[in-house]
C-alpha cells in the first residue's frame, strides 16, 4: 500500500512516545493552570483533585495507547475505516483536524498575548503572531520524524527550567501558606476536578496518539511509555501547584493572572543573572509552546493527508497556515481567550473520550485486526 | 527539499528587515533605573480626592562608578517628585520631567509616609499600581516612614551612595530583636486579600546621615487603616510572642533589691509555640508556649553568673513576662489590633470559627481583646561568658 510505504519512511521510536506527551501537554495552559485549580479549592487542598483528574487522565490515555497499538503500521482513518465506516472514519478525522487547529490558533495567540504584556511593549501583537507562526509552519512542512527530534531536544530544557524554578522559589515558601486542610467543599473540588482534567490533558491534545502511535514501527511498548509520559505530566503539574501555592499562598495564586510567571519573576538569588530568571523562563517556554503548535498543526495536516491522500503536504499547510492566523484574531480580550480555552478543552476531550470508548466497543465486539 | 532560487532571494532580504524585532529596544543608557519610592500626601487636597506625592528615586550610573573605577563627587541620584491623585497617571506626568525612560524593575524599597497609611483607602489603591505593573516585582520591600517619606530619599549616608540602598539593606538587618521583619510587597498583598491585621516597619530619620528602623506601624485588616504604631521595646515584646526574635539583647534586673544590679542577655534561641484552649467564641483562650535561652554579655549584678545561672534564668522569665503582657495589654486595649498573628493560626488550624468570627476578629464586637491570651515562659540562660566573677580568696 502506498500510504504505509510514507509512513515507513516517516516512523518514530517508542522513545518518541514517551517524549511527546509532555511536550504536547506542557503548553500555556500550565502558567495559569494554578489559579484556576485555586480558584475552588482551599489551602493547598488542590493537589487532591489534581491527582484525582490526573489519574482519570492517565487511563485514559492507557486506553487511546491500548487501542492505537492494535494496528501497527495503519493510519488512524484506516483503522478508523475498519471498526467504524469510511464516512465516520472521516468526519472524525475532520473533527480532529479541527481541534489540532483550533489549538494551534489558541496557544499561537496565547503566547503572542504573553509576550506583548510581559516583553514587546510597543511591538504589535499580530506581528507577534505571525512570526512565531512562520517558524511553526517551518517546522510542520518539513519532515514529521524532525518534529518528534525536536521535542527530543526541547524537553530536557524545559524539565530544566520548571527544575530551577521550583528550587529557586523553594526558599520563598511559607508554612503558612499550607494550611487549612481539607477544608475545600464537595463543590469545589468537583470544580478543581474539572479544572485538573482540562488542564493535565492539555485542553484534550493527548487524544494526538491515537494518530501518532500509529508511526511507531512496533508500538506493543507504546501504551506503557504514553502512560509513563502522562504520569511526568502530571506530576509536573503537582510540583508546579505545591510550590505556587506555597509561594503565594492561596488567595494570592486566586487572583494572579498567570501565576507561574510570577513565580519566576519572584525568584531572587543573589548574583545579578538569575536576578532576571524570568526572561530565560520565558525563551524556554516559548520553546514548549512552539512544540505544541508545532505537533497540534501536524495533526490536523496528517488528518486531512490521510483524507485527501493526493493532495500535497505542503498545500495543505499554506492553506492552513491563513486560517489559523484568521482565528487567532477572533478573542477580544484575555477573558474570551481563556473561555475559548475551556470551550476547544472540552471539545477535545469530549472528542476523545468518545472516541477512545467506542472504538474499544466496537473493537470488542467486531474483532477487527 | 526547498532550494531558493536566485530571484527568490530579494523578498527573502526583505523579509530581514520584517525581522528586526526593535519595536521595543531601548538602550541601557537611555533607561533610569527606580531604586526607591516614597508616598506623601500632599497639602493641597481637591474636594473629593485626596492628592498624594510620589517621589522616584532614580540612579544616576556616573555618580555611582564602576567596581575599578570610584564615582566622582558628583550625587548618584536624582528624586523626581510629582503630586497627583493616582499613582500610574503620577508615573507617566513624571516622564515629562526625566531627561530617560523610567524603568521600576529594579523597585526596591517603596516607603509610604504614616499619614497615607492612615487615610483609608488611599493606602490600598495607592498599593495597586505596584502589584498589577507588569514591570512591578513582588520582592519589593514595604516600610512606613515617620512624617515625610520623601524626606528618607535625601540623607546621605557614609558609605553607600544610594539613600534607597541604605534603606533597603537596613530593613534586611535582623540583628535586633526591635525591629520587624522586611514586609515584601508578596505577603502585603496576601494579607490584604484575607483581611489580615500586620504590622509593617517603621523608619525615622535621626539624623542627616542616620535613618533609624525601630518599632513598627500596626496596621487593621478590618478597618484597613494604620492604627497605631508599637515602640521598639513592645516591638520586642511582639517578636518573643510570635516566635519571630532571632537576635537580640534584653536588659534583666537580677536582684530586684538593688537597683543597679542588671545584666545583660544575648539570646541564641527563641522558640514560641501558639495553643488555642478554649473555642467558645465569646471567651477565646490562648496559650503562648516561649522557650527562650541565652547567653550573659554584661552584668552589673555582685551574683555570680557562673554558679548561678538559675537566678540569671528566672530572671529572665521574669522580665520576658512582663514585657509581653505589656504588649498583650497594649494590642488589646489601646490598639485593639491582632499583631500576633493569631488570625493565620486561627484560619491554618481552627479555619471553621475562624470563618465565624473573622469579620469582628478585631474590630466591632472585637473578639481579639476579648479573648484571654496566656503566656508561658521558659528562660534558660546558657553560658555566664569568659569571666568568672569571684573574689571570695582574697576577701577572706
Amino acid at each position: 500500500m502506498n500510504l504505509n510505504n510514507r509512513y515507513r519512511y516517516e516512523t518514530i521510536e517508542e522513545r518518541d512516545i514517551l517524549i511527546a506527551v509532555p511536550s504536547l501537554v506542557i503548553a500555556i495552559g500550565i502558567l495559569y493552570m494554578p489559579r484556576s485549580l485555586a480558584d475552588t479549592t482551599i489551602g493547598l487542598d488542590a493537589i487532591y483533585p489534581l491527582l484525582f483528574g490526573g489519574g482519570i487522565t492517565v487511563l485514559f490515555i492507557w486506553l487511546v495507547g491500548r487501542i492505537a497499538s492494535r494496528f501497527p503500521e495503519q493510519s488512524f482513518l484506516t483503522y478508523a475505516s475498519k471498526l467504524t465506516t469510511k464516512p465516520i472514519a472521516i468526519a472524525i478525522s475532520f473533527l480532529f483536524a479541527l481541534h489540532g487547529i483550533l489549538i494551534t490558533s489558541f496557544e499561537l495567540r496565547g503566547i503572542a498575548e504573553i509576550s506583548h504584556l510581559y516583553l514587546f511593549e510597543q511591538t504589535p501583537i499580530e506581528i507577534i503572531g505571525l512570526t512565531f507562526l512562520l517558524v511553526v509552519v517551518y517546522a510542520v512542512s518539513g519532515s514529521r520524524a524532525a518534529i518528534f527530534r525536536l521535542n527530543a531536544l526541547f524537553l530536557p530544557i524545559i524539565m530544566v527550567a520548571v527544575l530551577f524554578l521550583l528550587l529557586f522559589s523553594f526558599g520563598f515558601t511559607r508554612y503558612d501558606n499550607s494550611i487549612p486542610i481539607f477544608q475545600t467543599d464537595l463543590q469545589g473540588y468537583w470544580m478543581a476536578t474539572h479544572r485538573s482534567i482540562l488542564s493535565v490533558s492539555g485542553f484534550g491534545v493527548f487524544g494526538y496518539l491515537l494518530f501518532y502511535i500509529s508511526l511507531v514501527r512496533s508500538p506493543k511498548q507504546a501504551p506503557k511509555k504514553a502512560v509513563f509520559g502522562m504520569i511526568w505530566v502530571v506530576v509536573l503539574h503537582l510540583m508546579i501547584v505545591v510550590i505556587t501555592v506555597l509561594v503565594f499562598g492561596n488567595i494570592t495564586t486566586e487572583n494572579l493572572t498567570f501565576p507561574v510567571i510570577e513565580l519566576a519573576r519572584t525568584i531572587e538569588v543573589p548574583g545579578g543573572f538569575f536576578n532576571r530568571f524570568a526572561s530565560l523562563f520565558f525563551i524556554i517556554w516559548t520553546m514548549a509552546i512552539f512544540n505544541t503548535c508545532a505537533m497540534a498543526f501536524d495533526v490536523a495536516v496528517l488528518a486531512l493527508q490521510s483524507i485527501f491522500k493526493n493532495i500535497d503536504k505542503k498545500k495543505i499547510v499554506f492553506v492552513l497556515s491563513p486560517i489559523i492566523f484568521f482565528l487567532t484574531g477572533l478573542p477580544k480580550n484575555q477573558d474570551e481567550l481563556g473561555m475559548v480555552g475551556r470551550v476547544i478543552g472540552y471539545f477535545g476531550l469530549g472528542l476523545v473520550a468518545s472516541v477512545t470508548i467506542l472504538f474499544l466497543l466496537l473493537y470488542k465486539i467486531r474483532g477487527v485486526k | 527539499m526547498f532550494i531558493p532560487k536566485r530571484g527568490s532571494l530579494v523578498p527573502l532580504f526583505c523579509a530581514l528587515l520584517l525581522l528586526t524585532g526593535c519595536w521595543d529596544s531601548v538602550e541601557v543608557e537611555e533607561r533610569a533605573f527606580i531604586y526607591g519610592a516614597t508616598v506623601d500626601l500632599s497639602d493641597q487636597q481637591t474636594e473629593q480626592n485626596q492628592q498624594l506625592i510620589l517621589t522616584d528615586q532614580v540612579v544616576v550610573p556616573s555618580g555611582i562608578g564602576t567596581s575599578t573605577t570610584e564615582g566622582g563627587q558628583e550625587q548618584a541620584y536624582r528624586n523626581i517628585s510629582i503630586t497627583g491623585e493616582n499613582i500610574n497617571h503620577m508615573n507617566t506626568q513624571l516622564s515629562k520631567k526625566a531627561n530617560r525612560t523610567l524603568f521600576a524593575q529594579h523597585l526596591e524599597v517603596l516607603i509610604f509616609s504614616e499619614e497615607v497609611t492612615k487615610q483609608p483607602e488611599v493606602f490600598e489603591n495607592s498599593l495597586d499600581v505596584f502589584t498589577r505593573g507588569q514591570e512591578m516585582r513582588r520582592g519589593m520591600k514595604v516600610a512606613v516612614a515617620n512624617g515625610k517619606a520623601s524626606a528618607l530619599l535625601d540623607i546621605k549616608p557614609e558609605h553607600i551612595k544610594l539613600p534607597s540602598q541604605y534603606i533597603e539593606t537596613l530593613l534586611e538587618n535582623q540583628r535586633s530583636s526591635e525591629v520587624a521583619k522586611p514586609l515584601r510587597l508578596d505577603d502585603l498583598h496576601k494579607y490584604l486579600f484575607l483581611d489580615f491585621s500586620f504590622v509593617i516597619p517603621y523608619l525615622s530619620i535621626s539624623d542627616d546621615k542616620n535613618i533609624e528602623h525601630n518599632g513598627v506601624a500596626v496596621f487593621n485588616g478590618n478597618e484597613r487603616v494604620v492604627v497605631g504604631r508599637l515602640d521598639g521595646e513592645l516591638t520586642k515584646g511582639r517578636n518573643f510572642l510570635t516566635g519571630e526574635a532571632e537576635f537580640g539583647t534584653m536588659m534583666i534586673p537580677v536582684d530586684d533589691s538593688k537597683s543597679d544590679s542588671k545584666s545583660v542577655v544575648q539570646f541564641t534561641e527563641v522558640n514560641s509555640d501558639l495553643q488555642l484552649v478554649n473555642n467558645d467564641k465569646n471567651n477565646l483562650q490562648f496559650e503562648i508556649k516561649m522557650d527562650v535561652a541565652g547567653n550573659i554579655t554584661e552584668t552589673s549584678s555582685k551574683t555570680n553568673p557562673f554558679e548561678n545561672l538559675d537566678t540569671y534564668s528566672k530572671a529572665l522569665e521574669k522580665s520576658i513576662k512582663q514585657l509581653t503582657e505589656r504588649t498583650i495589654e497594649q494590642a488589646q486595649n489601646e490598639l485593639q489590633t491582632d499583631i500576633f498573628k493569631l488570625n493565620v493560626y486561627l484560619r491554618g488550624n481552627h479555619y471553621k470559627l475562624w470563618q465565624s468570627i473573622k469579620d469582628d476578629w478585631d474590630t466591632g464586637e472585637n473578639y481579639f481583646s476579648k479573648s484571654d491570651i496566656d503566656v508561658k515562659v521558659n528562660g534558660t540562660v546558657e553560658h555566664s561568658g569568659n569571666t568568672i566573677y569571684s573574689t571570695d580568696k582574697e576577701q577572706n
